[in-house]
């Protein structure tokens, strides 16, 4: 941690024009949950076509520019699926309208069927001062960390869709026709609570009168611009006006 | 390209080398002509060959060229020929890459068979080719206008020509805020130091072009990075394996190679639009007459200007060009021709010069689904607004628009299909309801036809009794008529017999009347006397005076006679000639034959009387001198004699003229000279001989001088008598005359005295009258009248008889008219009485026929109807529901449960059938977008005076139509982060050795925008004149920048203080302002600085004067949310913008670290980079304040750069500076008019605000 610090001390220090006006080290609150969603297997299809077929299923449909006002989508792509459908013998033209083919009918309960797969686990973490979550492999629960803890942490509890959507992201599959597709978020538990340990510099730019601050996040291994901007956002005024009251008594001697 | 109607058929001969050639490309002759069908060829005209004969071209395309040979290998074969002696004779044959070479708008596309023989060429193919421009003319045409726009280019190559630079470095850095890296421990010679500014930067290890160049110095460099590289590097830069950076140039120059392209391709005839080259061209772009079209329907709301715009974009055939003022919905325009265009099947390009342009007309456009949009160039440099339509996000763009639109129908129809229920639950019962109305509507209108049927009866039979009113009123007038006259005659009768019995009673009887006529015949006689003596009297007096003047004629004959005798006596004494001629010209003369005779012989004796006498001066003369030069010659011893024998040997003769001279020489010549030569003298003496022998000639043909006088007293006497005798024959005829009026004077005194006579028997005893002509007709009528009176009185005593029997029988008739009268009368009573009664009924009639029942009837009848129609659709529409309501159901289930992969197909179906296609100019000009997107119908550019023509004609060059939008009196194109003088200026300044400047200054003055915009005629062009963005009072500053146009800026806010309220209150900032200027004073405190080594200036007391303005406007944000006028989660946007790039980045400094303003939304920027830009409030910091003798204002003085910086400001605009810099001390009056415009706008507005100094 020490040969860290030194390391960035000397990054910030190699611009001359730089000081480093404060050094502070303090931890990211983390928390951790165990999540469990369902999962579906589907086969890959094009929703415009599955939905014409299944239009043609329901109604008499002979003119393209009804389905186009129904579904509220461009005649031309009706038009061209039309084409494509009647041509791969998927539907044929009767005298009261589009009829499905048996290959028709086939496809359509093919792209309709939906097959449930066992549901999964997986593990999730979550910052609230980033208002960030990941995916992680294994449990940690460090209630314990070095330093205080960051002096803008907020607590709210983690949302449901957003992690729903962090496994999409992740977990969703293909093969061969067909996508493994998260369905939904079965059960969402609290399992530990871990931290990040961040260093953080506040920095005075001489040359061009400057106050910025930079905080290494040492999760993710880089300057973390979250953190950044809600310390300036908070501090920077004040952080002048402090130098400015140490100056003038200095300038006076 | 034109369709193919003919085929031409021609005969075609190859040269020796065309052969050759042919079988070196393995191109059979057989093949050639043995095809069965003909091929496609493109004619391309040559110039003519150097002795006139048409030369040509025939271009083969790749397949074409298939046809005959498979070693072309793609390319196309062209065949080059002449026509010579009627024939195509092909004299070589060539490749050529097939790529743009085939189809240019100088080539001509026709279907052609080859016949090998030796026939002549059909004149209709030598008249196609003959009317062909050579290619190379319209090419040079287009190369010759173009090459002044070169300067464009030059300035971008400006030292381009550099290779890569690649080099370690020892330590890169982040800024503050990660915006830029400074690289150190680089090495690398000075000259290429030098050169590094703004080139590409990339890092080894990081993926793509991290940024660009800003300032190398003191072996440091400092880059400024690209927005979408900052997060990789942040992840990244620290850790990379190997330090190592390459500067490159070559995205510039790839951007300056397809500007070039672009050049070549309008040369070489590929622009879509064959005219193109013209339209750019010409000083008046001869454009095509506009299509009629039927009144358009619009989709969005659009303002009188912007629907003209709109009409005009789409019934213009090739170019037409929308001025846009700030503010005034360039983008609803736009929106509105994509979608026009698209409902008629129509692809549009939206291109701008800058990504950020082109990706705010997209963001803006209606969402339609007609209109399919597609964001075409590189993802990273795309910005949000345009970034759903890129390709790799238009399914999902295309799910969320339609997943919206069906969602929406599908609850609304939820909705709607209770309000249908309910509806047509309604419907039925008003339907129910107003059944009854309609049937008691239509008894009435049933009652009504009755009456009306019962009303024509009656009119009917009234009119027989109206008849017979009438005829009996007309009965009754007659006998009234009648009654009257007998009346009449009544009266005259009685007057006739009173006068009668009048006369017969006067007294004056027979007698009397005979007595009266005798003394009026008397009286009349007398007055006939008076007349004839006083004719008579004038008689008398008119021969008294002709007698007078008789005498008076003789008095004076006979003076006139007596006149002659004293002449004719003075005559006789006279001695001279001249005294006789005196006398016939007083006498009056004339020249008898022989007073001529006698006057010509008395001319003829003195003339040779006259003649005599100078003949002997003459010879006195010459005697004296022979006298004087004979003793000369005898002193010298000649013989004198000799001389004058051979003298006279031959006789000449001389003028008088003559011997004058002769004399006249001589005597100089003795006078001038002691001593003359005597042959001279012989010669002189010789001379005289002859003019004295002359002179003696002469005399002896004269008569002597007495005989001369004699012949002249004879003559004399001749003409004396001559002229006695014509004056006594004058005297003998005035005495005739006397004898004559004697004569006459007797006759006229005999007829006097016989009138005299006549007179005096003549006598009258009345008193005579003066009109005695009037008294006598007087008399007449008198006696007339008195001789009828007579007559009358002798019938009347017969005449009374008579008319007292006639009144009798007057009287008898007039009782028998009264009678008829009254049964007339009795008659009429009748008739009106029936008449009456029928009124009568009539009138009960009316109350039923004055009402109005079909109306009311018809309306209700109608009413029905629709609700009869109403209840009908609302069923069909409940029956409609269920299928409705269940397929959307399933199309919003599968919408929303669509992954990624379910979308494909759609969107290759956006992509394919895309038809709105956003880029920026230059990129429209990359390969993979001219392979995808050859042409377009509409080409439209936005933000046109941003660009330079260059750029410009990269987009033009696809469309067959074109659409310009931009603002002329807004700032002209950027280079870089510089305007394009600043770029001038500092390349003036550099000294880079740029000759061309005044070209390039040339550039400046030209907008092609500007030029297209002022020379197409009012069909082709409009300008928006309604700006919704601006308060009035921030408008009215700008406005004098448009009053040349042919309209004037106008405010299209309803109400601009309600519109456009800030709702805050300061001490500064009042509610009513929205236009302010903070007034610095002209003074060293308050000046502008330099930066040390620097160009850029800055202004500290602007700087802090907008830090306490900024904090107070945020202080009045945060009261305004407490007092409610603004809600509490909105946010103040302000923009903080300047002429000069230093104060903005000071100003962002202090803005990021000395002020906190959480309420306020701030932006900063040069007033150039805000070109396009709103926001509610601006504050400008004009900077320049100084003393300086030039009046310097630098950028300030553009007035495009005045005017943007004026109209970003919705709300409020806050000037921030020193009115007297810009007022009285810029440079040019026009600028100092310019600002004080502004100020005095302010001024008037409440809005100026002056420092006070310390």
């Amino acid at each position: 941690m020490v040969k860290l610090v030194d390391k960035l001390r000397m990054e910030l220090a190699s611009n001359g024009n730089v000081e480093i006006v404060n050094e502070l080290s303090w931890h990211v609150p983390l928390v951790s949950y165990e999540v469990s969603y369902s999962r579906i297997k589907r086969f890959k299809m094009d929703i415009l076509m599955k939905m014409l077929l299944l239009a043609f299923q329901e109604a008499d449909i002979r003119r393209p520019a009804a389905l186009a006002e129904m579904l509220f989508v461009e005649e031309l792509f009706i038009r061209d699926l039309i084409d494509k459908m009647h041509h791969t013998q998927l539907i044929r033209l009767d005298p009261k309208g589009y009829r499905l083919t048996d290959k028709g009918y086939g496809q359509l309960e093919k792209g309709i069927f939906e097959e449930a797969i066992e549901s999964d686990e997986a593990i999730a973490s979550f910052s609230a001062a980033h208002n960030r979550y990941w995916l992680i492999e294994e449990v940690q629960d460090k209630k314990q960390a070095d330093g205080p803890v960051y002096r803008y942490a907020t607590e709210p509890s983690a949302d449901k869709i957003r992690i729903q959507e962090l496994l999409a992201q992740e977990k969703d599959a293909a093969e061969e026709g067909y996508q493994v597709l998260v369905a939904d978020v079965l059960t969402l538990e609290e399992i530990g609570h871990d931290a990040i340990p961040c260093i953080e510099f506040q920095l005075y730019d001489r040359e061009q009168d400057l106050f910025y601050a930079r905080v290494w996040n040492t999760k993710s291994n880089i300057w973390d611009e979250v953190l950044q901007k809600q310390i300036e956002k908070q501090e920077l005024l004040a952080w002048r006006e402090a130098m400015a009251s140490q100056e003038s008594p200095a300038e006076h001697a | 390209m034109a369709t193919q109607t003919k085929t031409y058929e021609t005969s075609i001969r190859l040269t020796k080398t065309a052969s050759e050639k042919m079988r070196g490309f393995g191109i059979s002759e057989r093949l050639f002509f043995m095809a069965d069908y003909p091929f496609q060829v493109f004619l391309e005209r040559y110039p003519s060959t150097a002795d006139g004969s048409l030369s040509v071209a025939l271009l083969f395309s790749a397949e074409q060229t298939e046809r005959l040979t498979d070693k072309a290998g793609g390319q196309a074969a062209v065949l080059h020929c002449v026509f010579a002696n009627h024939q195509l004779l092909v004299t070589n044959v060539t490749l050529r890459k097939a790529y743009q070479a085939l189809g240019t708008n100088w080539q001509r596309e026709e279907s052609i068979q080859f016949k090998n023989s030796r026939d002549p060429v059909p004149v209709a193919f030598m008249n196609l080719i003959n009317r062909l421009t050579p290619a190379k003319e319209r090419s040079d045409y287009v190369k010759k206008r173009i090459s002044s726009w070169e300067g464009y280019l030059k300035i971008q190559e400006q030292g381009m020509d550099i290779p890569d630079i690649k080099t370690g470095y020892s330590n890169l850095a982040f800024n503050h805020d990660f915006s830029r890296i400074t690289l150190t421990g680089c090495r690398m010679d000075d000259k290429e130091w030098k050169n590094l500014r703004n080139l590409s930067v990339r890092l080894t290890g990081i993926d793509g072009d991290v940024g660009t160049v800003l300032k190398a110095k003191n072996r440091t460099i400092e880059i400024e990075l690209n927005p979408f590289i900052i997060k990789q590097m942040r992840e990244k830069a620290q850790a990379l394996h190997k330090r190592e950076v390459v500067f490159s140039n070559f995205a510039a120059l790839s951007q300056v190679r397809r500007l070039r392209q672009g050049f070549t391709n309008l040369e070489k005839g590929l622009a879509v639009n064959p005219q193109l080259d013209r339209l750019l061209f010409e000083e008046r772009p001869n454009v095509a007459a506009l299509k009629e079209l039927p009144k358009l329907t619009f989709h969005n709301r659009l303002n009188e200007f912007q629907q003209q715009a709109v009409t005009g974009a789409m019934s213009a055939e090739d170019l037409y060009v929308i001025q846009g003022p700030p503010g005034t919905g360039k983008t609803t325009v736009i929106s509105e021709i994509c979608l026009q265009n698209a409902k008629k099947g129509l692809r549009t390009l939206v291109a701008s010069q800058s990504n950020l342009a082109v990706d705010n007309a997209l963001g803006r456009l209606l969402a339609h689904k007609d209109i399919r949009i597609l964001r075409v160039g590189r993802t990273e440099s795309i910005e949000e607004d345009g970034q759903k339509f890129i390709e790799e996000n238009v399914g999902q763009y295309w799910k969320d628009h339609t997943l919206k639109e069906i969602t929406a129908q599908y609850e609304a129809r939820t909705v709607r299909e209770k309000e249908v229920a309910e509806k047509l639950e309604t419907t039925e019962q008003a339907y129910a309801e107003l059944q009854p109305v309609f049937e008691k509507w239509q008894q009435a209108v049933e009652d009504k036809k009755a009456a009306k049927a019962k009303q024509q009866d009656l009119r009917v039979s009234m009119e027989t009794w109206q008849n017979k009113e009438r005829a009996r009123e007309l009965e009754q007038r007659q006998a009234v008529n009648h009654k009257q006259s007998i009346e009449g005659k009544i009266e005259k009768l009685e007057a006739a017999i009173d006068k009668a019995q009048d006369l017969l009673d006067s007294g004056q009887g027979a007698d009397w009347f005979e007595q009266q006529r005798q003394q009026t015949q008397v009286s009349i006689e007398q007055l006939e006397r008076a007349r004839e003596a006083k004719k008579l009297s004038e008689q008398l007096a008119i021969l008294r005076r002709d007698m007078e003047l008789i005498e008076e004629k003789r008095d004076e004959v006979v003076a006139r006679a007596q006149e002659k005798q004293a002449v004719l006596e003075t005559v006789e004494d006279m001695k001279k000639v001249d005294s006789l001629l005196e006398v016939m010209a007083q006498q009056k003369i004339e020249e008898m034959p022989s007073i001529a005779f006698s006057l010509s012989k008395l001319d003829m004796i003195r003339d040779k009387v006259a003649e005599r006498k100078k003949l002997e001066a003459y010879n006195t003369s010459v005697t004296s001198a022979i006298g004087y030069v004979e003793n000369l010659l005898k002193a010298a011893g000649i013989d004198v004699a000799q001389v004058k024998e051979r003298a006279l040997s031959q006789a000449e003769s001389f003028t008088s003229a003559n011997i004058d001279e002769f004399l006249e020489k001589l005597r100089a010549m003795l006078k001038s000279s002691q001593q003359i030569e005597s042959a001279v003298l012989a010669k002189a003496l010789s001379g005289l001989y002859k003019r004295q022998n002359d002179l003696w000639r002469r005399g002896a043909m004269l008569k002597a001088a007495d005989v001369y006088i004699e012949e002249s007293k004879r003559a004399f006497a001749q003409l004396k008598k001559a002229l006695c005798g014509e004056l006594d024959k004058q005297r003998q005829s005035y005495l005739a005359l006397d004898e004559r009026g004697l004569e006459q004077f007797e006759r006229k005194r005999e007829e006097l005295s016989r009138i005299e006579r006549q007179a005096g028997t003549l006598s009258v005893s009345i008193d005579v009258p003066e009109d005695v002509e009037q008294a006598i007709a007087d008399r007449q009528n008198q006696l007339a009248q008195f001789e009828n009176d007579q007559a009358e009185f002798r019938q009347a005593a017969a005449k009374l008889e008579q008319l007292q029997a006639d009144l009798l029988a007057e009287q008898t008739a007039v009782e028998k008219a009264e009678q008829r009268i009254n049964d007339v009368i009795a008659q009429l009573g009748e008739a009106k009485q029936r008449l009456k009664d029928k009124q009568q009924e009539l009138q009960e009639l009316e109350s039923i026929l004055s009402t109005d029942p079909e109306a009311a009837y018809e309306e209700t009848a109608k009413q029905l109807a629709s609700l009869s129609f109403d209840m009908e659709s609302l069923k069909q529409e409940q029956k409609n529901f269920p299928l409705l309501q269940s397929v959307q159901k399933q199309w919003i289930a599968l919408l929303e449960s669509a992954s990624e992969h379910d979308l494909d197909e759609i969107r290759k179906l956006y992509i394919k059938h895309a038809n709105v296609i956003g880029t920026t100019c230059v990129a429209s000009a990359r390969k993979d977008f001219q392979d995808n997107y050859p042409v377009f119908d509409v080409v439209i550019v936005d933000e046109v005076s941003k660009a330079t023509p260059p750029e410009l004609l990269l987009p033009m060059l696809k469309g067959k139509k074109v659409i310009l939008v931009g603002d002329h009196h807004q700032l002209p194109p950027l280079l870089g982060n510089d305007t394009l003088e600043e770029t001038l200026e500092e390349m003036i300044k550099e000294n880079s050795g740029f000759e061309e400047k005044r070209e390039l200054e040339k550039l400046l003055e030209e907008s092609l925008f500007e030029r297209l915009y002022k020379n197409l005629p009012d069909t082709n062009k409009t300008m928006l004149a309604i700006q919704y963005r601006m308060h009035a009072d921030i408008m009215e500053t700008i406005s004098p920048f448009y009053k040349d146009e042919n309209v004037q800026l106008q405010c299209g806010l309803a109400d601009s203080d309600a519109d456009r309220d800030h709702f805050l209150e300061s001490a500064t900032v009042k509610r009513h302002n929205h236009l302010m200027w903070l007034d610095l004073p002209n003074e060293p405190a308050y000046f502008e600085e330099r930066m040390s080594g620097g160009k850029s200036l800055y202004n500290p007391s602007e700087l802090a004067e907008i830090s306490r303005l900024l904090t107070e406007l945020n202080e009045s944000v945060a009261e305004a949310k407490a007092a409610g006028r603004i809600p509490a989660n909105e946010l103040k946007t302000v923009g903080v913008i300047s002429f000069y790039g230093e104060q903005v980045k000071r100003l962002q400094r202090m803005i990021d670290q000395e002020l906190r303003l959480p309420h306020l939304l701030l932006r900063t920027g040069t007033v150039d980079r805000f070109q396009g830009s709103e926001m509610e409030i601006i504050l400008l910091s004009m900077v320049r304040n100084n003393q300086n003798d030039r009046g310097d204002i630098g950028f300030a003085k553009d007035y495009r750069r005045l005017n943007v910086a004026l109209s970003r400001a919705k709300q409020l605009l806050v000037m921030v500076g020193s009115s007297e810099m810009f007022t009285k001390r810029a440079k040019k009056q026009q600028t100092q008019q310019m600002y004080q415009h502004v100020l005095d706008v302010a001024e008037q507005k409440h809005g100026v605000k002056v420092l006070q100094k310390g």
